[in-house]
């Protein structure tokens, strides 16, 4: 074996295999395919055997207070996911950058700003405008040929001819929806828990590109015209991110484009900022409301707020509001007089007023909290039916023919409602246009026209029709049934918004509810349905998204109705206090649901005894402010690591095997949480050997995405400036090419490492780096000693490295939560899953110095290529993500040797 | 000199102007004691008379209501009186400013907007098409439909033998199927846009009067019988047994995959436990893409060239390190 050419962590690797460590029973069990468990732990007596004290006597005890969470669906982290590099890097270079930068003059960079926000609110008003235009028209053609078939219906037996229609379109739609997110699978849902990841710093992949636009825009038209209780709003939220992400770089990775416009705002701190502001814009233009776009984006968008930011969001909220409303006047032939409002028009309310609270304000609040209600219902059976989803619906035919399922059991429904309630068709259901019963023909009815439109239509309908317009038993079907279709419709495969079903299911449950009371109060004056409708709506909204601030603001604007607002929060506060007692958000349970490592607005509670040598990743990987660019290479090569602790050298004469390298299993992107960890074994040996305690005297930070841009412009003289020309796509290190000569040259990080990174003190606990963390969005932060140094702990007692000093990440934080019911909620501490690599690539992989299910893997992979190419069997299956985790009895009843996770 | 004479003037006239209190832009006429015309009073009167009979019209015609189908001729003599005094055109009189300038409020404006909001509340103008000597008309179908719904009407009231049925109800509606059928085609004919009507309030609410006196002689009433219950039920049930039948193959496929995958295993050496195979698989993240055909076609290529060369990808040092992987196994 060339050493010299593989970075090798383990510099005892060879004589681990030879010593046989006590995990080669489970390899030996393997190879001879016996079937063992993969949570394999040494005995007792082999630890005793080794000199160490058996784990049953640690004295470590389990955490009373944060429990483990088992491995199953929904209670996990998805190691796959990598953070954003919101820290901004004042390196030397960088610094030399920015002077070069300066000499433009801070104006231009304030003009650039400005024009990109100007340039991301018009475009995100354009979308929306097309996207509304599309919508109308296409519903208007569709439903008049479904009304004018239904007019000529004299009996509910012809219904079966515009039903047919009705259904037709709805399938042919729905396949497009469907086909979007074939094609690119992000585009799924509101898109708003991505955008709410990106903005918190998780990079979600191919979440802000612009075949995501393309499919999130046909998508979602496509969404509303089969039918499907779905918005346009939302997906809206997520088109404004993603043009603001686009435009605001000046270039474009897919087209192959690179302009030289806004060259300086090619970092991910930049562009969050302008994806932040396009978020706002997006809401403005789907609600109308600059105020609730504003409010928006820092609820739930923007993680670091500072005063220009916030006029930033004003002027793109402004400034797409004005031109959304400038073109739909144009585009219906009233230009200039400001008549339209966004995507979601909720109707004048007129003169309405809510003068006292009394009677009305106990009716509202009641509401409020049976919706409250419902929103946790909802969100807790959403989730349980997309983990099903997840579960079984895994061929792309499938879930395909369950997209069409639901939009043909959209028309079966609304069929359904005719035929039962049997009242009257409804004429001039728009609301320019009087609202009013005329029974023209027996059995087409009243619901028809609230069915016979888009769902933003229907919602009017329901906020604006006459009180008696709706029975009590068809609104209640009606609300009931769209609740279920909603609930089964979110996360379908298909570009959807929630805001508008949640907003058409309160509305019925308040109209229900106002119905109601006029039926046993029928002199009671105060019940007027429409605004029973609005605040069934608000609640029901703020039940199932919980973002009380914003959309108070979104719906104050949108129903143009100021005297309102005092209620609205009222019923917002209650709706969402009484369901978070449950759970949380909808957004947030699909996040988790995602294994999305989000960090939670404040640290989980009662964490103040968990010091930080708990929660950090083992082991870190660092580097030399000289090394060969081999030797640089092989390092990325050998880890998944994204950032790279700079630290000093081993004094003359010390053994660099002894004082840099630690004795623990090298990192490989196969290796569950549970596997990283030493052999008690070599540990025994390293131990032998002397205190190791630290890496070296922390320096600085150096990122993957550097080095590799290092290797890559063979920056050898560390006088190079590097522009960020391959952002946000750097290339991998496996692209560059290095000749033997160019191996051995030296090169120097210090000029490039980011010396101001924050560190944290070995001594600091869990709430602490959590605010630190979620207060700057950091991606990394070494932890070291007070000598400043980066070091580790070995428990000589145990044989285990519980406690090994290195580096926090946000993986390690996600992993604390606060979850379940309020009356029992408690944190948790969740497991990490990484996904092995191919067979491809695993047969290629080293064996040495890796660990037990990896080395199992591996020796599969091979037999497994080996059979192939000897054709004895046939093509390999496809890989299958595949977890270990070691079961609390086998673990040492938690004596503290969970290892971190791994990648960084 | 000659501006200078006449800037004077002017400030003279203009100190003059304002030492008398009173607005300069008013000819001296105007400040005198304020008496209509006899010509003006006159118009004043036709276009009071206009108005009061109009109103009188319209809320006559209230219930049922008939407010266009009843005044449309009397709304030509009310324009006219009003374009007399306020419109322009040839018919235009001197009085506009004799009436309108002295004061704030002018009753006879807002008498007039109170009219044309009563039309355009009733939508008068789609039932009516305006001749040209400025007088109103009602409409070709509208004719028709009031024609039809007033021969529904008679019959009904009128015509129907009430003392020779056995059953009233049910010969009532026999016999008046056939006016009650053609009132239907004709309404229908007028209202054909049900976003936008085509006609105005008052045909909806005549059609909506001879669709309750219909129903109240227990004509067509839609209850929602046991059968309809039924047959409505008919949705339902296709939607259920679609629901059963695709949840339930994808519940048949799960298990049918579950037990390949595990007879597969068996039959390939189980190396380690299926556990939560499929529980995490998401793939909709973004972070899978989905195999890329041409990718994959040129790799087995390059792998099936490679092998066809003889070229073994294993180094030596790979197939050492799976000697010694092996080794230390036997040995456990």
């Amino acid at each position: 074996m060339n050493r010299s050419r593989r970075y090798e962590p383990l510099d005892d690797a060879s004589q681990v295999v030879a010593d046989e460590p006590p995990g080669a029973a489970a390899s030996a069990a393997l190879v001879q395919d016996v079937a063992v468990s993969v949570n394999y732990e040494p005995e007792d007596e082999e630890l005793a055997g080794k000199g160490c004290r058996p784990r049953s006597s640690s004295v470590r005890r389990p955490d009373p207070i944060i429990h483990e969470k088992q491995l199953k669906a929904g209670h996990y982290i998805n190691a796959e996911y990598e953070s954003l590099d919101y820290e901004v890097v004042h390196s030397d270079m960088n610094i030399r950058h920015q002077l070069i930068v300066s000499s433009y003059g801070t104006v231009s960079t304030w003009f650039s700003r400005t024009l990109a926000c100007a340039i991301i609110g018009v475009l995100t008003s354009f979308c929306a405008v097309a996207l509304s235009l599309a919508i109308d028209h296409t519903a208007e053609g569709k439903f008049g040929v479904i009304r004018s078939y239904m007019l000529d219906c004299t009996g509910w037996r012809c219904l079966a001819v515009p039903f047919s229609i009705w259904l037709a379109f709805n399938l042919a739609f729905a396949v497009i929806a469907f086909l979007m997110v074939y094609i690119e699978p992000v585009s799924i849902g509101s898109g708003i828990p991505q955008v709410k990841c990106y903005l918190n710093g998780v990079k979600i992949p191919r979440c802000v590109r612009l075949r995501t636009l393309v499919a999130k825009l046909i998508g979602v038209y496509a969404s509303v015209m089969a039918g499907l209780p779905v918005g346009k709003e939302g997906p809206m939220i997520h088109s404004g991110a993603v043009i603001a992400a686009g435009f605001s770089q000046g270039k474009s990775s897919s087209l192959k484009f690179t302009s030289p416009f806004f060259k300086n705002f090619r970092e991910d701190h930049e562009k969050r900022d302008f994806v932040a502001c396009g978020t706002a814009a997006g809401v403005c233009a789907a609600f109308g409301s600059p105020g609730g776009g504003v409010m928006f984006a820092i609820e739930e968008g923007a993680s670091s707020l500072h005063q220009d930011l916030l006029w930033r969001f004003l002027f793109t909220s402004f400034l797409a509001f004005m031109v959304l409303k400038e073109a739909l006047t144009y585009i219906y032939g009233q230009p200039g007089h400001l008549l339209f409002t966004g995507l979601l028009d909720f109707g004048s309310f007129g003169q309405a007023r809510i003068t006292s609270l009394g009677y009305e304000g106990l009716a509202y609040g009641l509401l409020a909290a049976f919706l409250g209600l419902l929103g946790a219902l909802f969100v807790a059976l959403n989730v349980r039916i997309s983990l099903m989803r997840r579960r079984y619906l895994t061929s792309w035919p499938l879930r395909c023919s369950e997209v069409l399922l639901v939009s043909a059991a959209m028309v079966l429904m609304a069929l359904h409602i005719i035929m039962v309630s049997g009242d009257a068709n409804m004429y001039g259901s728009s609301i320019n246009t009087y609202i009013r019963r005329c029974k023209m023909t027996p059995d087409v009815l009243a619901m028809t026209d609230m069915l016979l439109q888009t769902p933003e239509a229907g919602l009017r309908s329901l906020l604006h029709a006459e009180s008696g317009t709706f029975p009590l038993v068809p609104v209640g079907m009606l609300a009931v049934y769209y609740y279920v279709m909603t609930l089964w419709t979110y996360a379908l495969p298909v570009p959807s918004g929630v805001f508008i079903p949640s907003l058409v299911t309160g509305a019925a449950f308040g109209r229900f509810f106002a119905v109601l009371l006029i039926a046993y109060l029928p002199e009671q004056d105060w019940v007027d349905p429409g605004k029973f409708a609005l605040f069934g709506a608000a609640a029901m909204l703020g039940g199932v998204v919980r973002m009380a601030i914003s959309l108070t603001f979104i719906i104050v604007e949108a129903a143009g109705v100021i005297s309102f607002g005092p209620l609205l929060m009222f019923v917002f506060i209650i709706s969402k206090y009484v369901a978070d007692c449950f759970n949380e958000s909808l957004y947030d349970a699909h996040i988790e649901l995602d294994g999305i490592p989000l960090l939670s607005w404040r640290p989980p509670p009662q964490s103040e005894h968990v010091s930080i040598t708990k929660v950090m990743s083992a082991p870190v990987r660092v580097v030399h402010p000289q090394m060969t660019a081999g030797d640089v290479y092989d390092l990325l090569d050998s880890c998944t690591h994204n950032g790279f602790p700079v630290v000093d050298p081993p004094r003359p004469g010390q053994k660099p095997s002894a004082a840099v390298r630690p004795a623990v299993e090298p990192c490989q992107s196969d290796c569950s949480d549970d596997e990283a960890r030493v052999s008690p074994a070599r540990a025994a040996e390293t131990a032998g050997r002397g205190p190791l305690p630290h890496y070296g005297r922390y320096r600085g930070l150096l990122l993957r995405s550097q080095l590799v841009e290092l290797l890559k412009y063979k920056v050898y003289d560390g006088k190079t400036v590097l522009y960020n020309d391959d952002y946000p796509r750097y290339p991998s290190h496996k692209e560059v090419h290095l000749s033997e000569g160019e191996r051995h040259m030296r090169m120097s990080l210090l000029p490039y490492m980011n010396p101001g990174c924050m560190v944290i003190m070995e001594s600091a606990n869990l709430p602490r780096v959590y605010a630190v963390f979620r207060a700057l969005l950091l991606r990394h932060v070494p932890v070291v000693n007070h000598y400043n140094q980066v070091i580790y702990h070995y428990n000589q007692l145990t044989c285990h490295f519980d406690q090994v000093i290195g580096i926090v990440t946000r993986k390690d934080l996600a992993r604390y939560r606060a979850g379940g019911p309020i009356w029992r909620r408690s944190v948790h501490r969740v497991p990490v899953w990484r996904p092995p690599p191919p067979p491809s690539v695993a047969a290629r992989l080293p064996l040495r110095g890796v660990c037990r299910h990896t080395l199992a893997r591996r020796l599969e992979a091979r037999a497994e290529l080996r059979r192939e190419r000897e054709g004895e069997a046939g093509p390999a299956p496809p890989p299958e993500p595949t977890f270990h985790r070691r079961s609390p009895a086998a673990s040492g009843d938690g004596d503290g040797t969970e290892r971190e996770p791994i990648v960084v | 000199m000659l501006l200078f004479q006449a800037a004077l003037v002017l400030l003279v006239s203009l100190t003059a102007c304002l030492s008398k209190d009173r607005d300069c832009d008013v000819p001296d006429s105007y400040h005198a004691e304020p008496s209509t015309s006899t010509k003006c009073t006159m118009e004043l009167n036709n276009l009071a008379d206009s108005l009061s009979g109009i109103s009188r019209c319209m809320i006559m015609s209230a219930r049922p209501l008939t407010a266009c189908l009843s005044c449309y001729p009397l709304m030509s003599d009310l324009e006219r009186a009003y374009t007399t005094i306020v419109g322009s055109g040839p018919d235009q009189s001197a009085c506009a400013h004799e009436l309108l300038d002295r004061d704030s409020t002018h009753m006879m404006l807002r008498a007039y907007a109170y009219y044309t909001e009563l039309l355009a509340v009733s939508r008068c103008e789609r039932c009516l098409e305006r001749g040209t000597n400025g007088t109103y008309r009602l409409k070709d179908g509208v004719t028709r439909f009031m024609d039809t719904d007033a021969a529904f009407r008679r019959c009904m009231q009128l015509e129907f033998p009430a003392h020779k049925a056995v059953n009233a109800s049910a010969d009532m509606c026999d016999f008046c199927r056939p006016q009650y059928d053609m009132e239907q085609i004709h309404a229908k004919d007028i209202i054909k846009d049900t976003r936008d009507w085509q006609t105005c309030r008052d045909i909806i609410d005549m059609a909506n009067t001879t669709q309750y006196m219909w129903e109240h002689y227990g004509c067509d009433v839609w209850v929602l019988t046991l059968e309809r219950f039924l047959y409505s039920l008919i949705p339902l049930v296709i939607s259920a047994v679609l629901i059963v039948s695709f949840y339930g193959y994808v519940w048949w496929r799960y298990q049918r995959l579950e037990r390949e995958a595990a007879a597969r295993e068996a039959e390939r050496g189980a190396r380690r436990p299926s556990v939560g195979k499929k529980e995490h698989l998401y793939d909709y993240s973004g972070l899978r893409r989905r195999p890329n055909k041409a990718a994959m076609r040129e790799r087995a290529e390059r792998e099936e060239r490679e092998q066809r060369e003889g070229r073994v990808e294993d180094g030596e040092s790979d197939g050492s390190e799976e000697t010694d992987a092996g080794d230390a196994g036997k040995e456990e």
